[in-house]
């Protein structure tokens, strides 16, 4: 770690994600969401200046910190909001559970359908959940641990980007189905945006990143051995 | 000194204030961690013991609000580090199970999405019937 790189790439990091919701609040269009643009600008400032962005990956470990002070703070979140999730607490947990496990089976059967192998399958699994959580599943189930990484990536993103229209099209407009399915298909990018359409909202998502994390720790090791029997 | 200044000091005292102790229940959060093994992350145990703290009374709401706050406010700006990690990935080595990834993710993530709003959105409509009949 180098500190000089690491203001550096602080100051890089906060002007291309300035740039990203300059963007994103212009044009009003998903692709352009904050985040992505950020993402291209700083693989595209590596690539145009011939740096290896690994050591963009190395030397970003204060806001990588900071990442988990953010989920600390939902905590906050989930306090001043406690008396409106308590009186749902039943339906929270079991739209998470079910949530938890469509999502393993849906993402074990399809990719299994499409020809994925065993390694690929099992680093699918935990896609949903968020990132450190994640890893950890996926190393105990003998997946590729930093494809799992990208994976959540990938899958909060597309959550984030498509989740607010999606539920609309599908009819889901109350304030807590929102934030809990944002949280629990897209984790922490999701939560982000259902932050974006209120605190309450935010809250739930926090609360499903949790939820979502513990169901899906404990339906992985069961889920892996029906696999292997599946696949051979 | 005016107002405004004195109003500035404030919330930069109570921004340190609230955001050393987000560290420390980060902290213990991360040795409840380790004593069960990883089962769940440091940070999402420290999050059940921020609000373990303020539901006990130890702590109150109005001292983490403002660090709070900042951190909710740039969530997504924290996350940068991670998906430019995307880069990373030596995508020659996954290309024939791409399609299957990115379809698997793609319907999965879009299920996920439906069945939860769907059950939330379930039990709202049959609580609100129920309130309507009382």
């Amino acid at each position: 770690m180098n500190p000089l790189l690491e203001i550096l790439f602080i100051l890089l990091t906060v002007t291309a994600y300035s740039i990203g919701r300059f963007v994103y609040k212009k044009s009003k269009i998903m692709l352009l969401h904050a985040i992505i643009v950020a993402t291209a600008i700083i693989i595209l400032f590596f690539e145009l200046t011939g740096n290896d962005i690994r050591l963009y990956e190395q030397n970003t470990k204060v806001i990588r910190y900071v990442l988990n002070l953010s989920v600390v703070a939902f905590g906050f979140l989930l306090y001043k909001n406690y008396d409106f999730i308590k009186s749902r607490g039943l339906s929270i947990l079991f739209a998470t559970f079910t949530g938890s496990l469509f999502s393993i089976i849906s993402v074990a059967l399809i990719s299994i359908l499409l020809g994925a192998d065993i390694t690929m399958v099992v680093t699918l699994l935990p896609k949903s959940i968020t990132t450190p959580i994640a890893i950890g599943l996926s190393e105990q189930a003998g997946g590729v641990v930093y494809l799992t990484a990208v994976i959540v990536i990938l899958a909060g993103i597309f959550g984030a980007v498509t989740g607010t229209w999606f539920l609309k099209i599908m009819g889901i407009k109350s304030g807590i189905a929102v934030g809990l399915s944002l949280g629990s298909a897209a984790h922490g990018i999701g939560t982000a945006k259902a932050l974006e359409m209120g605190a309450l909202e935010g809250a739930i998502g926090g609360l499903a990143i949790a939820l979502m994390g513990i169901f899906t720790s404990i339906l992985i090791p069961i889920a892996v051995p029906i696999i292997h029997i599946l696949i051979s | 000194m005016t107002f405004a200044k004195r109003e500035k000091i404030y919330r930069g005292f109570s921004f340190i204030f609230g955001a050393g102790i987000i560290v420390i229940s980060y902290y213990i959060g991360e040795f409840l961690s380790y004593l069960i093994a990883g089962f769940i992350s440091p940070a999402v145990m420290g999050m059940l013991v921020l609000f373990a703290l303020l539901k006990a009374g130890i702590i109150e709401p109005a001292w983490v609000e403002i660090a709070s706050n900042f951190l909710l406010d740039n969530l997504m700006l924290f996350f940068i580090p991670a998906t430019a990690g995307v880069a990373l990935v030596p995508f020659i080595t996954i290309k024939d199970q791409a399609a299957a990834i990115l379809i698997s993710v793609i319907i999965s993530s879009f299920l996920v999405l439906w069945i939860v709003g769907y059950i939330i959105e379930k039990f709202e409509n049959t609580k609100l019937t129920n309130d309507n009949l009382l």
